[in-house]
């Protein structure tokens, strides 16, 4: 990689140690990814959060602590929002977390003062003033975030991971490579969309379909005629998860660099074309659902990716005041800034008064919640970290049909 | 007769020697593996239940979570990463997680190597020139490794 003679500096120590060993992080992640160089930096969307280490030995927590100590004792040197945390912190001890996790997630605010960063603890961090536009460089943690800064926003990151996103933070840049350069942006797959996609876990469906038979391809969707942000959402939370680890896709017409399908395809026609059929649809459902219709249901999320402001509007407008079933925990999940709006408008204290309750700051599929053996949710995502992060069993259905099970206590 | 050599390209270098366990399903080491352990926690992985404490892991890529490498980090710390990973595609988190934990890693290895090597072979690689080599074979050969 060609390094300034500034950069070469830092690796070589003349910043201090730490800059060095981020720096010289970024240059072997970018060297062994193909990168020709190190490009500034606008936004960064960073992993700073207590460790997933429930059951590891204080040793290694306390390491994992003290690095995230030693970062925040520099400055970051552009706007730099923060990933969910590893509780949400109006709920904690739900999710089985300990006082010294808690502990940590306070502290984190005095060490965003200093260090200059935003502790949005939020998997959309479009939706709370971290919303770069087209042509952007970002440096991004979460995978669905990713997708949707790449895909609707226009902007350019590739998939981070904690420790180069911090060191994208601490030293203003990041390697170009992937998504970053134009010739990696240009779709070789169509996925031709002949179904209606009638609720936003179609849009999460269509997601999981793509994911699975992308391999590396880039895909472009086309037959979507419009496509909300929430819907979107979904879409770019699925793609990550199946198969292939999917950064970006286009929706002709829709997002930004797909005007038309050649365009999409960098002007040429589309490598490989797959029909997403109304078969295909309930393959996915059928495949992602471990739960028998009648099946008892303890746990119903919503939230994930974080819930917008519409959608904990249409939430709590949808319960309208009644009971969910009493042996039944209904769990929306969302950033703090929206739940605080959640709360002025009323929409917080309506799903409150029908049993539900409104998490900020993480989400239970990701920090675990406690008592959940059957699952139901709107999103795929939260469906495999059910079948994984909380070891239960999982369906996945329309936000209705979620809120029917929560009032219910039954899957549909 | 089946070679018993795959080249691929060396990103992190390193020399490791081990059981393999392989898998044509893309792992996430943030949600399908348990640092404190060393497990497959993931409940529809096909490598579910197998620790990939030492193991030489083979896989067509990471996926999912941009967590892994924080999760495959903590492994590393605790004892319980992988001695080696092996991967078909370049997926950015994959060598983030090698990078900074200077595990040895290997990518562009073509899609055969998964009908060539299976779960209990000893296999010894070379990151440092990019090649993956069969030390002793679990099965006969004869006998195809399937997965789900």
């Amino acid at each position: 990689m060609r390094l300034t003679a500034e950069q070469r500096g830092i690796a070589r120590g003349e910043a201090g140690p730490l800059l060095a060993k981020y720096m010289n992080w970024l240059v072997a992640w970018g060297a062994a990814m193909g990168a020709e160089r190190l490009v500034p930096v606008q936004s960064v969307h960073a992993i700073l959060r207590t460790p997933t280490t429930r059951g590891c030995s204080p040793r290694t927590v306390d390491a994992y602590i003290a690095e995230l100590r030693q970062v925040c004792a520099h400055r970051f040197r552009c706007l730099t929002t923060t990933q969910v945390a590893g509780a949400g912190s109006n709920y904690w001890k739900e999710s089985g977390a300990s006082p010294e996790e808690a502990a940590f997630e306070d502290e984190l605010r005095v060490l965003a003062r200093q260090a200059g960063f935003q502790l949005t603890r939020t998997c959309t961090p479009y939706l709370v003033g971290n919303a770069p536009l087209r042509g952007e460089t970002c440096a991004w943690t979460e995978s669905s975030a990713v997708v949707y800064a790449n895909s609707v926003l226009g902007a350019r990151t590739t998939r981070h991971g904690m420790e180069s996103a911090l060191a994208a933070a601490l030293l203003g840049v990041t390697p170009a490579f992937g998504e970053m350069l134009d010739e990696n942006r240009r779709a070789a797959l169509q996925i031709d969309v002949r179904t209606r996609l009638a609720s936003v876990a179609d849009y999460g469906a269509l997601g999981f379909y793509a994911s699975a038979v992308a391999k590396s391809h880039l895909p472009v969707f086309t037959g979507i005629r419009r496509m909300r942000p929430e819907e979107a959402k979904q879409l770019c939370a699925s793609l990550p998860y199946a198969e292939s680890a999917i950064s970006m896709f286009h929706a002709v017409g829709i997002t930004p660099e797909a005007p038309d399908l050649r365009t999409a395809c960098g002007g040429r026609a589309p490598r490989v074309r797959e029909v997403f059929t109304p078969r295909s649809l309930r393959k996915v459902f059928r495949e992602m659902t471990d739960l028998a219709p009648g099946e008892q249901v303890d746990t119903v999320i919503l939230g994930c990716p974080f819930a917008s402001l519409w959608e904990i509007q249409q939430i709590a407008e949808a319960l309208g005041g009644r009971r969910t079933a009493d042996d039944v925990q209904l769990w929306v999940a969302t950033s703090y800034q929206t739940a605080m709006d959640a709360e002025r408008l009323g929409y917080a204290e309506s799903i409150r008064q029908s049993g539900g309750r409104l998490m900020y700051d993480a989400c239970p599929g990701s920090a675990g919640i406690l008592g959940a053996r059957r699952v139901v949710t709107n999103s795929f995502k939260q469906a495999h970290h059910a079948a994984t992060v909380l070891g239960s069993r999982a369906a996945v259905g329309s936000t209705e049909a979620c809120l029917e099970s929560a009032r219910t206590g039954r899957w549909h | 007769m089946r070679p018993i050599r795959m080249v691929g390209k060396g990103l992190v270098r390193g020399q490791a020697e081990g059981e393999a366990v392989v898998s044509r399903v893309p792992l996430c080491f943030r949600t399908e593996y348990d640092p404190a352990t060393g497990r497959v926690t993931g409940l529809r992985h096909p490598l579910h239940g197998h620790n990939l404490r030492g193991k030489v892991v083979i896989i067509p890529s990471t996926k999912g979570s941009c967590g892994n490498s924080v999760s495959f980090g903590t492994g590393c710390k605790e004892g319980n990463g992988p001695a080696a990973l092996v991967c078909v595609r370049r997926e950015p988190l994959a060598v983030l997680c090698c990078v900074v934990n200077n595990v040895p890693l290997i990518c562009d290895v073509p899609e055969k190597i998964f009908a060539q090597v299976a779960t209990g072979d000893r296999v010894a690689v070379d990151a440092d020139v990019g090649v993956v080599r069969i030390t002793r074979r679990l099965t006969p050969p004869a006998k195809k490794h399937r997965e789900r």
